[in-house]
Protein backbone atom coordinates (compact mmCIF):
# COMPACT_ATOMS: atom_id res chain seq x y z
CA UNK A 1 0.00 0.00 0.00
CA UNK A 2 1.37 3.14 -0.81
CA UNK A 3 0.93 6.61 1.05
CA UNK A 4 -1.66 7.94 -1.46
CA UNK A 5 -3.77 4.86 -1.67
CA UNK A 6 -3.76 5.35 2.78
CA UNK A 7 -4.42 8.91 2.06
CA UNK A 8 -7.43 8.12 -0.13
CA UNK A 9 -8.57 5.63 1.93
CA UNK A 10 -8.81 8.15 5.07
CA UNK A 11 -10.47 10.72 3.04
CA UNK A 12 -13.00 7.88 1.67
CA UNK A 13 -13.37 6.49 5.78
CA UNK A 14 -12.87 9.42 7.84
CA UNK A 15 -16.32 10.41 8.52
CA UNK A 16 -17.94 6.72 8.54
CA UNK A 17 -15.66 5.56 11.15
CA UNK A 18 -15.68 8.28 12.95
CA UNK A 19 -18.95 8.42 13.30
CA UNK A 20 -18.52 4.33 14.47
CA UNK A 21 -16.03 5.64 17.16
CA UNK A 22 -18.39 8.27 18.26
CA UNK A 23 -20.45 5.96 19.68
CA UNK A 24 -17.95 4.24 22.13
CA UNK A 25 -16.10 7.40 23.05
CA UNK A 26 -19.18 10.40 22.69
CA UNK A 27 -16.68 13.08 21.58
CA UNK A 28 -15.70 13.38 17.81
CA UNK A 29 -12.16 14.76 18.61
CA UNK A 30 -11.57 11.35 20.56
CA UNK A 31 -12.91 9.83 18.00
CA UNK A 32 -10.83 11.26 14.84
CA UNK A 33 -7.80 10.50 16.96
CA UNK A 34 -8.89 6.94 17.52
CA UNK A 35 -9.37 6.49 13.71
CA UNK A 36 -5.93 8.53 12.56
CA UNK A 37 -4.40 6.26 14.94
CA UNK A 38 -5.92 3.13 13.47
CA UNK A 39 -4.29 4.34 10.10
CA UNK A 40 -1.08 4.93 11.59
CA UNK A 41 -1.28 1.19 12.80
CA UNK A 42 -2.47 0.44 9.19
CA UNK A 43 0.50 2.24 7.93
CA UNK A 44 2.79 0.22 9.69
CA UNK A 45 1.79 -3.30 8.44
CA UNK A 46 1.47 -1.67 4.86
CA UNK A 47 3.46 -4.04 3.18
CA UNK A 48 0.96 -6.69 4.15
CA UNK A 49 -1.93 -5.23 3.72
CA UNK A 50 -4.10 -6.71 1.06
CA UNK A 51 -6.08 -4.37 -0.45
CA UNK A 52 -9.23 -6.15 -1.46
CA UNK A 53 -10.04 -6.82 2.56
CA UNK A 54 -8.65 -3.30 3.49
CA UNK A 55 -11.60 -1.72 4.62
CA UNK A 56 -13.03 -4.73 6.72
CA UNK A 57 -9.62 -4.25 8.35
CA UNK A 58 -9.36 -0.77 9.43
CA UNK A 59 -12.90 -1.01 10.80
CA UNK A 60 -11.86 -3.78 12.81
CA UNK A 61 -8.69 -1.82 14.05
CA UNK A 62 -10.54 1.24 15.40
CA UNK A 63 -13.02 -0.58 17.09
CA UNK A 64 -10.40 -2.17 18.88
CA UNK A 65 -8.90 0.59 19.21
CA UNK A 66 -12.16 2.65 20.25
CA UNK A 67 -13.01 -0.25 22.86
CA UNK A 68 -10.03 -0.34 24.01
CA UNK A 69 -9.74 3.21 25.13
CA UNK A 70 -13.47 3.83 26.31
CA UNK A 71 -11.98 1.15 29.40
CA UNK A 72 -9.06 3.56 30.02
CA UNK A 73 -11.48 6.26 30.12
CA UNK A 74 -13.81 4.44 32.71
CA UNK A 75 -10.82 3.80 34.42
CA UNK A 76 -9.69 7.91 34.37
CA UNK A 77 -13.48 8.34 35.28
CA UNK A 78 -13.01 6.27 38.36
CA UNK A 79 -9.57 7.85 39.23
CA UNK A 80 -10.79 11.83 38.71
CA UNK A 81 -12.70 14.19 39.86
CA UNK A 82 -14.51 15.29 37.08
CA UNK A 83 -17.57 13.06 37.65
CA UNK A 84 -18.88 15.43 39.87
CA UNK A 85 -17.93 18.51 37.95
CA UNK A 86 -21.12 20.24 36.64
CA UNK A 87 -20.66 20.92 32.65
CA UNK A 88 -20.37 24.83 32.63
CA UNK A 89 -22.40 27.37 30.77
CA UNK A 90 -23.36 30.74 30.76
CA UNK A 91 -26.20 30.71 28.96
CA UNK A 92 -29.18 29.26 29.63
CA UNK A 93 -30.04 26.79 26.86
CA UNK A 94 -33.55 27.10 24.88
CA UNK A 95 -36.30 24.86 24.83
CA UNK A 96 -35.14 23.27 20.93
CA UNK A 97 -31.52 22.96 22.11
CA UNK A 98 -32.89 21.08 25.61
CA UNK A 99 -35.09 19.05 23.35
CA UNK A 100 -32.16 18.12 20.99
CA UNK A 101 -30.36 17.16 24.55
CA UNK A 102 -32.70 15.25 26.14
CA UNK A 103 -32.91 13.32 23.08
CA UNK A 104 -29.39 12.65 22.33
CA UNK A 105 -29.26 11.24 25.67
CA UNK A 106 -31.59 9.23 25.53
CA UNK A 107 -30.35 7.24 22.44
CA UNK A 108 -26.86 7.70 23.60
CA UNK A 109 -28.11 5.70 26.99
CA UNK A 110 -30.12 3.19 25.20
CA UNK A 111 -26.92 2.71 22.92
CA UNK A 112 -24.41 2.55 25.71
CA UNK A 113 -26.96 -0.31 27.39
CA UNK A 114 -26.26 -2.45 24.48
CA UNK A 115 -24.00 -5.21 24.87
CA UNK A 116 -20.44 -4.80 22.95
CA UNK A 117 -21.22 -7.41 20.53
CA UNK A 118 -24.81 -5.83 19.25
CA UNK A 119 -23.12 -2.33 19.45
CA UNK A 120 -20.24 -3.52 17.26
CA UNK A 121 -22.81 -4.80 14.48
CA UNK A 122 -25.53 -2.23 14.69
CA UNK A 123 -23.19 0.55 14.58
CA UNK A 124 -21.17 -0.96 11.42
CA UNK A 125 -24.59 -1.62 9.60
CA UNK A 126 -25.62 1.89 10.03
CA UNK A 127 -22.72 3.87 8.85
CA UNK A 128 -20.09 1.71 6.89
CA UNK A 129 -20.66 0.52 3.55
CA UNK A 130 -19.55 -2.98 4.46
CA UNK A 131 -22.13 -6.03 3.46
CA UNK A 132 -22.89 -8.71 5.89
CA UNK A 133 -19.84 -10.49 4.96
CA UNK A 134 -17.33 -8.04 5.04
CA UNK A 135 -19.03 -6.90 8.50
CA UNK A 136 -18.83 -10.78 9.98
CA UNK A 137 -15.12 -10.75 8.97
CA UNK A 138 -13.41 -8.04 11.39
CA UNK A 139 -16.00 -9.34 14.31
CA UNK A 140 -15.03 -12.99 13.22
CA UNK A 141 -18.42 -14.26 13.20
CA UNK A 142 -20.60 -15.99 10.56
CA UNK A 143 -22.63 -13.72 8.10
CA UNK A 144 -26.17 -15.02 9.84
CA UNK A 145 -25.51 -14.08 12.78
CA UNK A 146 -24.48 -10.23 11.64
CA UNK A 147 -28.37 -10.56 10.62
CA UNK A 148 -29.87 -11.57 13.99
CA UNK A 149 -27.48 -9.53 15.91
CA UNK A 150 -28.64 -6.35 14.34
CA UNK A 151 -32.55 -6.90 14.64
CA UNK A 152 -31.64 -8.00 18.24
CA UNK A 153 -29.73 -4.52 18.94
CA UNK A 154 -32.86 -2.68 16.73
CA UNK A 155 -35.19 -4.42 18.92
CA UNK A 156 -33.32 -4.04 22.58
CA UNK A 157 -33.11 -0.29 20.88
CA UNK A 158 -36.49 0.39 20.20
CA UNK A 159 -37.44 -0.96 23.76
CA UNK A 160 -35.21 1.00 25.37
CA UNK A 161 -36.25 4.55 23.41
CA UNK A 162 -39.77 3.73 24.18
CA UNK A 163 -39.51 3.19 27.81
CA UNK A 164 -37.52 6.53 27.77
CA UNK A 165 -40.62 8.16 26.00
CA UNK A 166 -42.63 6.34 28.47
CA UNK A 167 -41.17 7.80 31.63
CA UNK A 168 -40.86 11.54 30.34
CA UNK B 1 -37.50 1.91 14.06
CA UNK B 2 -35.34 4.44 12.24
CA UNK B 3 -37.68 7.16 13.14
CA UNK B 4 -37.25 6.86 16.99
CA UNK B 5 -33.11 7.20 17.06
CA UNK B 6 -32.75 9.11 14.02
CA UNK B 7 -31.42 12.25 16.07
CA UNK B 8 -28.64 10.18 18.08
CA UNK B 9 -27.63 8.34 14.99
CA UNK B 10 -27.04 11.40 12.62
CA UNK B 11 -24.52 11.15 10.93
CA UNK B 12 -21.81 13.87 12.47
CA UNK B 13 -18.70 15.51 10.70
CA UNK B 14 -15.59 14.82 11.61
CA UNK B 15 -13.33 18.12 13.13
CA UNK B 16 -11.72 19.52 9.91
CA UNK B 17 -8.01 19.07 9.22
CA UNK B 18 -8.34 15.37 9.43
CA UNK B 19 -6.15 14.32 6.66
CA UNK B 20 -3.23 16.58 7.52
CA UNK B 21 -3.24 15.60 10.90
CA UNK B 22 -2.95 12.05 9.49
CA UNK B 23 0.25 12.87 7.66
CA UNK B 24 1.74 14.78 10.69
CA UNK B 25 1.63 11.68 12.93
CA UNK B 26 2.75 9.29 10.30
CA UNK B 27 5.85 11.42 9.72
CA UNK B 28 6.26 11.58 13.51
CA UNK B 29 5.77 7.86 13.69
CA UNK B 30 8.42 7.23 10.93
CA UNK B 31 10.73 9.28 12.91
CA UNK B 32 10.17 7.65 15.82
CA UNK B 33 10.71 4.54 14.49
CA UNK B 34 13.87 5.27 13.09
CA UNK B 35 15.55 6.65 16.16
CA UNK B 36 14.03 3.66 17.85
CA UNK B 37 16.07 1.61 14.75
CA UNK B 38 19.30 3.54 16.03
CA UNK B 39 18.93 2.92 19.47
CA UNK B 40 18.30 -0.60 18.92
CA UNK B 41 21.84 -0.37 16.89
CA UNK B 42 24.05 1.36 19.36
CA UNK B 43 22.24 -0.78 22.26
CA UNK B 44 23.58 -4.06 20.08
CA UNK B 45 26.74 -2.44 20.04
CA UNK B 46 27.42 -1.66 23.40
CA UNK B 47 26.27 -4.91 24.99
CA UNK B 48 28.45 -6.50 22.00
CA UNK B 49 31.66 -4.26 23.63
CA UNK B 50 30.63 -4.87 26.87
CA UNK B 51 30.50 -8.37 26.95
CA UNK B 52 34.23 -8.76 24.98
CA UNK B 53 35.24 -6.17 27.28
CA UNK B 54 33.76 -8.29 30.54
CA UNK B 55 35.65 -11.43 28.75
CA UNK B 56 38.66 -9.63 28.92
CA UNK B 57 38.60 -7.99 32.54
CA UNK B 58 37.73 -11.90 33.90
CA UNK B 59 40.85 -12.96 31.87
CA UNK B 60 38.83 -15.43 29.38
CA UNK B 61 38.91 -14.50 26.17
CA UNK B 62 35.00 -15.59 24.43
CA UNK B 63 36.50 -17.81 21.45
CA UNK B 64 32.81 -17.32 20.10
CA UNK B 65 33.29 -13.08 19.35
CA UNK B 66 36.93 -13.30 18.31
CA UNK B 67 39.01 -13.68 14.31
CA UNK B 68 40.90 -16.42 13.67
CA UNK B 69 44.02 -14.13 14.13
CA UNK B 70 42.98 -12.99 17.48
CA UNK B 71 42.30 -16.80 18.44
CA UNK B 72 45.67 -17.77 17.53
CA UNK B 73 47.26 -14.89 19.53
CA UNK B 74 45.42 -15.81 22.87
CA UNK B 75 46.55 -19.61 21.94
CA UNK B 76 50.11 -18.41 21.83
CA UNK B 77 49.67 -16.35 24.50
CA UNK B 78 48.84 -19.13 26.47
CA UNK B 79 45.49 -17.58 27.22
CA UNK B 80 43.46 -20.59 25.55
CA UNK B 81 44.69 -23.78 25.37
CA UNK B 82 45.12 -25.46 22.30
CA UNK B 83 42.70 -27.64 20.27
CA UNK B 84 43.07 -31.43 21.59
CA UNK B 85 41.25 -32.76 19.02
CA UNK B 86 41.36 -30.88 15.79
CA UNK B 87 38.99 -33.26 14.01
CA UNK B 88 36.12 -34.47 15.31
CA UNK B 89 35.15 -38.22 14.76
CA UNK B 90 32.24 -39.66 16.23
CA UNK B 91 32.77 -42.63 18.62
CA UNK B 92 31.29 -45.21 16.32
CA UNK B 93 33.69 -43.86 12.99
CA UNK B 94 36.72 -44.04 15.19
CA UNK B 95 37.13 -47.72 15.04
CA UNK B 96 37.05 -47.24 10.88
CA UNK B 97 38.88 -43.81 10.18
CA UNK B 98 42.32 -43.18 10.42
CA UNK B 99 43.94 -39.67 10.37
CA UNK B 100 46.80 -37.98 9.91
CA UNK B 101 48.25 -34.73 9.88
CA UNK B 102 50.08 -33.66 7.07
CA UNK B 103 53.34 -30.98 8.47
CA UNK B 104 52.97 -28.36 5.97
CA UNK B 105 55.72 -25.10 5.70
CA UNK B 106 52.34 -22.56 6.40
CA UNK B 107 50.27 -22.54 9.67
CA UNK B 108 47.52 -21.10 7.79
CA UNK B 109 46.14 -24.40 6.25
CA UNK B 110 45.84 -27.51 8.38
CA UNK B 111 46.15 -30.63 6.18
CA UNK B 112 44.54 -33.98 6.89
CA UNK B 113 45.28 -37.27 5.54
CA UNK B 114 41.95 -39.24 6.31
CA UNK B 115 41.49 -43.03 5.50
CA UNK B 116 38.56 -45.80 6.37
CA UNK B 117 37.31 -48.97 6.39
CA UNK B 118 34.57 -49.57 4.26
CA UNK B 119 32.57 -52.78 4.80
Amino acid sequence: MRDEELEQLYARLEKPLCNVVYRWLWSMDEAQDVVQDAFVRLWRMRRRVDMTTVEPLIYKIALNAAASRRRLKRVWRWVSLDTIRAPFSTAPPTDEVLSVREERARVRHAVEALPEDLRRVIMLCEYSSLNYDEIATPLSIPAGTVGSRRHRALRRLRQALSEGKTDA
Amino acid sequence: MREDIRVGFDSLTPPPGGLVGLRRRIKEDRARRARGRRASAVTAAVVVIGAVGWAGWRGVPDPSVASPDLLRAWIGAGQLPSPTEPLTLSESARASTAIQRVDLPTEEVVFYLVGFIQD
